[in-house]
């Protein structure tokens, strides 16, 4: 026996030993902790021929943006309050590319400026019949100009007056002027009905950037506390990518150690006080503590770090590594002699997680980074583990200690002796469950829906909701987005998706839809051919003709004919094409709501409002066009998770293939390989029937905690095998009631674990506690009740008999 | 010796434009649109070539400050601080008072595309800037009096395209 000898070693050479244990421990410990951890679960996802949008993806900063909202007070009020807070949280700037909460006055004296430059650029040339009416109508006009030039008080309406006598501007602007949903109160944003002040931050990183995006949403926190100390009047929500990433890492992070530590707390105490010693903590955590050390320093050396969703998960796993702790330290206590004990447990222990491991590998044949992921960390977690528990172990176990509490033992002994596989009903009612797993098993759900799984608090939902109620009019806001390594490529694509997203409008398929970037923003060759149609319009003719009617206008409106100089010079200017994008005059907090440059590419952006229903169908059209992304990575992922979904299906073919070969070779016996085999496929089949009976569902997240039920129930099964095979041929062996009481206390724990998981706020943590609770019930009643009455059975084969007692 | 004349030159326009001067100053603004003057008065600063304010009294509060290339304004209580790198006409409104101060009106008429005239009358020497050409904005004339003995702006009348005059008187000039 390999272990046996492994053991004798060290046994003479401890100094070896403890070095070994120290270096090897400081090793892992170091690489582990610089293992970097990655929350972005759309990376996670398989990549496939979308891909190319999900490079953009990671980079789009306007789904990143926070939205800050106030309410509570008069919006002159308000005003100042938005201006204290935003002073506060911009004393320290770190994380914030930009902010937008309000529109600077230069802005409107820069962009006249610059729309002055530029007239023709922003006329589309089906505007022209408009300009023809707006000559024909300019007596009523004038009457206007009148009422405007009377009541100025600075001289301002007169300039503007005598440059834009016809109210040409009227033409260009009445689109934009209802679509943009947002008042404008001394400057400051406010919603619609001047209820909310509104502020957009827009960090200068990745919402996964998990680090960065903590110590901006701390800030933003801390800056709302104290301004709410000093204004407990007003309310300040705050939702955005960053928000909801930091609040689902924090509930996550909450979640497990009030959950899973606590629970382990507590039923190391019950260990505690069933072995009566202290010993047992330390002697079930050491192994884990350097199989994750292990697995972090792997992943590390491998990858330079994980998936932060498949730590959380792999933690579940950590509860197989335990019980093979717990098999040998109970085990030991039995046996009293470690040599012995080595030689009982050493080949069911590696033989659990040789197949364990097998179970988790097949996750590596799937697309997926995050079934990847999770697979080599539970692999190198548990042979970190195991390593430890049958290397290291063994020489801190005391050989002569074989207490344990008796009452709490006789407990025990009476639930692991009491004949299981000799109780009809309980045989009958078992049968019955499978039955029904099996029959609902097809039904089971798999939610694709990535925002399920995540948590959001009700602070959260509240910001959101008030954000929908107040600026969505009931619908979803969407981004779409064209994306081009050349503005102008984008701009002449952006021409695409304006145009059918304003037919969509038209046809009732949007709520709301203003073409802001097609208005204000044109390719140079558009532009040109803008200029070209001005000039074509305004003829020496047509001048003479505006002007003629602009004058007599003015006249018999009493105002003076001779004002009109700027008009006339405007219209007969001559005019290049502009680059409003680099022009400096539309601030960035602002611009980057319409286009946005990253990595060379330039993104171009349309947010229509829409009913959730129309939601898919109008992504759908968007998508099919050139260029074009839905700036909603759900979008893509719902078909990216359903291929994690039939991955997962493969994987789970090829692990229950590679396990079954591992079981054959061990007990080179296909039907007691079958047999041992079986709990693991038929617990698969009561997890799947029953979730769908409870109306649970798969999860991108959950599903995964099948592998786990895999593993801990080949396990069960290979202990509970090699123990009534012992028992087969040796009638007084103890090995299989040795067996049982680590399988009492491995499954009492992860149970226990388990369900404490179902007190859990966050949605996926519950979700993995209800699909591996019911994973684990299953996967004991079978190894208790089944596996022994078959086994039973087939030892009425003489034939089978014979060869398992040889 | 032409160069000598040249760097002569510089140095004096130098030394005038660099000159620091405080005063009163009133301002007439006549809207031909609608024929309302309006009337205001203040204090004149000029700090540097390119730094100067004019803080008026009457509106109250109301300011126009260039300091570099920004342009600070207050009209009604409507401020705004103009970068004029990123606008034009504010731009050329800072550049053509600047230089018009600064006695550097023949940059000004470059500027403006405008024909240039000087007369001397009396102590004053007065510049006449026309444009050469209408324009949707700008001024179609400019006329700038200088205080012969000191070449300081004594008064400036900014004519637009769409006739509304604005005079700006300079009194009780003091040099600091």
């Amino acid at each position: 026996m390999v272990f046996v000898r492994i053991y004798r070693f060290f046994t003479q050479h401890k100094v070896f030993l403890y070095s070994l244990l120290i270096i090897s421990s400081v090793i892992f410990a170091f690489f582990a902790a610089k293992a970097r951890f990655e929350e972005d679960l759309i990376k996670l996802l398989p990549k496939s021929d979308e891909s190319e949008c999900g490079l953009v993806f990671g980079n789009i900063k306007v789904k990143d943006k926070l939205f800050m909202q106030m309410t509570g007070a008069e919006p002159e009020v308000m005003v100042g309050y938005v201006d204290e807070l935003m002073d506060s949280i911009l004393t320290n700037d770190e994380g914030i590319a930009n902010t937008l909460y309000r529109l600077e006055p230069d802005m409107a004296l820069n962009a006249l400026d610059y729309a002055m430059m530029h007239v023709p650029s922003f006329v589309d040339t089906t505007l022209y019949a408009r300009f023809d009416s707006a000559i024909a109508h300019a007596d009523e006009t004038m009457a206007r100009n009148y009422e405007m030039i009377m009541n100025d008080e600075t001289g301002m309406a007169s300039e503007l007056v005598s440059t834009d006598p016809l109210c040409l501007r009227e033409c260009l602007m009445p689109d934009l002027s209802g679509g943009m949903g947002f008042t404008l109160i001394d400057g400051h944003l406010f919603c619609a009905d001047s209820t909310v002040a509104l502020i957009f931050i827009s960090p200068d990183f990745q919402t996964f950037d998990s680090q960065a995006s903590h110590k901006l949403v701390s800030h933003l926190n801390h800056c709302i506390e104290q301004f709410h100390r000093a204004h407990p009047d007003v309310e300040v929500l705050m939702h955005g990518g960053a928000v909801e990433a930091v609040g689902n890492a924090s509930t996550m992070k909450r979640d497990i150690f009030i959950t899973i530590g606590i629970s382990l707390v507590l039923i190391l105490l019950y260990l505690c006080i069933s072995f009566k010693s202290y010993n047992i903590i330390w002697q079930n955590v050491l192994p884990i503590v350097y199989g994750t050390i292990f697995a972090l320093a792997c992943m590390y050396w491998i990858k330079g770090g994980m998936s932060l969703m498949a730590l959380g998960i792999g933690a579940v796993i950590l509860g197989v590594a335990l019980s093979y702790c717990l098999h040998v330290i109970v085990h030991q206590r039995f046996v009293g002699d470690v040599e012995q004990m080595l030689k009982d447990e050493a080949i069911p222990v590696c033989l659990g997680c040789l197949t364990t491991i097998g179970a988790f590998l097949g996750l590596m044949f799937t697309q997926s980074e995050l079934l990847k992921d999770f697979s080599l960390f539970a692999t190198f977690a548990l042979l970190g583990s195991t390593f430890f528990t049958l290397v290291f172990l063994p020489h801190f176990l005391n050989v002569k200690d074989a207490k344990h509490s008796k009452r709490a033992f006789k407990l025990i002994d009476k639930i692991n002796n009491y004949p299981y596989d000799r109780n009809p009903f309980i045989i009958i009612a078992l049968c019955v469950v499978i039955l029904i797993g099996f029959t609902f098993s097809g039904k089971v759900q798999f939610d694709n829906d990535l925002k399920h799984i995540g948590f959001e608090s009700e602070a959260f939902k509240k910001s959101q909701k008030l954000y929908a109620e107040k600026n969505d009019h009931g619908g979803l806001q969407k981004y779409y987005a064209v994306t081009a390594s050349d503005l102008d490529e984008a701009l002449d694509a952006n021409v695409v998706i304006s145009k059918t997203l304003d037919s969509l409008r038209k046809a009732g398929d949007l709520f709301t839809y203003t073409p802001v970037v097609s208005m204000l923003f044109q390719s140079q060759a558009e532009q040109e051919r803008r200029i070209a149609a001005w000039q074509r319009y305004w003829t020496p003719e047509k001048v003479a003709q505006a002007m003629a009617a602009v004058k007599a206008a003015a006249v018999k409106n009493g105002l003076s004919p001779d004002i009109f100089v700027p008009f006339q010079a405007m219209v007969e200017a001559e005019y290049e094409p502009g680059n409003l994008y680099e022009s400096g005059v539309i601030p960035d907090g602002l611009l980057c709501n319409f286009i946005e440059e990253t990595d060379g590419k330039y993104l171009i952006f349309s947010a229509p409002q829409l009913s959730k229903d129309k939601a898919v169908e109008v992504s759908d059209i968007i998508a099919s066009k050139p260029h074009a992304v839905v700036v909603d990575p759900l979008y893509y992922t719902g078909g990216m998770i359903s291929l994690i979904h039939k991955d997962f299906n493969m994987a789970l073919l090829i692990s229950s293939i590679f396990v079954f070969v591992v079981l054959l070779f061990s007990f080179r016996d296909i039907l007691i390989s079958l047999l041992a085999f079986m709990p693991m496929f038929l617990s698969w089949y009561v997890v799947q029937g029953w979730m769908a009976i409870l109306g649970l569902s798969f999860n991108m997240i959950n599903i995964v905690i099948s592998t786990f039920i895999f593993g801990i129930g080949v396990d069960y099964s290979i202990f509970v095998m090699k123990g009534l095979i012992e028992k087969q041929t040796q009638e007084s062996s103890k090995l299989l009631e040795y067996h049982k009481v680590a399988i009492f206390f491995s499954a009492l724990v992860l149970i226990i674990v388990m369900g404490a998981m179902l007190f859990a706020k966050h949605p996926t943590i519950v979700s993995i506690g209800e699909c591996a609770l019911i994973g684990m019930i299953s996967t004991i009643l079978i190894t208790y009740t089944l596996q022994p009455l078959i086994f039973r059975w087939l030892m009425k084969i003489p034939f089978l008999k014979r060869r398992v007692e040889k | 010796m032409k160069k000598l004349l040249t760097i002569i030159f510089a140095m004096l326009t130098f030394a005038v434009s660099a000159q620091k001067v405080e005063t009163h100053f009133t301002e007439s603004k006549f809207i031909k649109a609608s024929g309302k003057t309006l009337e205001a008065e203040g204090t004149f600063k000029l700090f540097s070539a390119d730094k100067m304010e004019m803080r008026y009294a009457k509106p109250a509060g109301d300011y126009f400050i260039i300091d570099g290339k920004t342009v600070n304004m207050n009209m009604r209580g409507k401020k705004s601080m103009v970068d004029t790198d990123k606008n034009a006409a504010i731009r050329s409104q800072r550049n053509t008072l600047m230089n018009c101060i600064n006695g550097n009106w023949k940059q000004a008429a470059t500027d403006n595309n405008a024909e240039s005239s000087v007369v001397e009358k009396g102590a004053n020497k007065i510049v006449t800037l026309s444009a050469k050409k209408a324009a949707p904005r700008g001024y179609s004339k400019i006329i700038i009096t200088y205080r012969k003995s000191d070449n300081l702006i004594t008064e400036m009348v900014l004519e637009e395209f769409n006739g509304t005059v604005t005079t700006i008187k300079l009194s009780n000039i003091v040099k600091k």
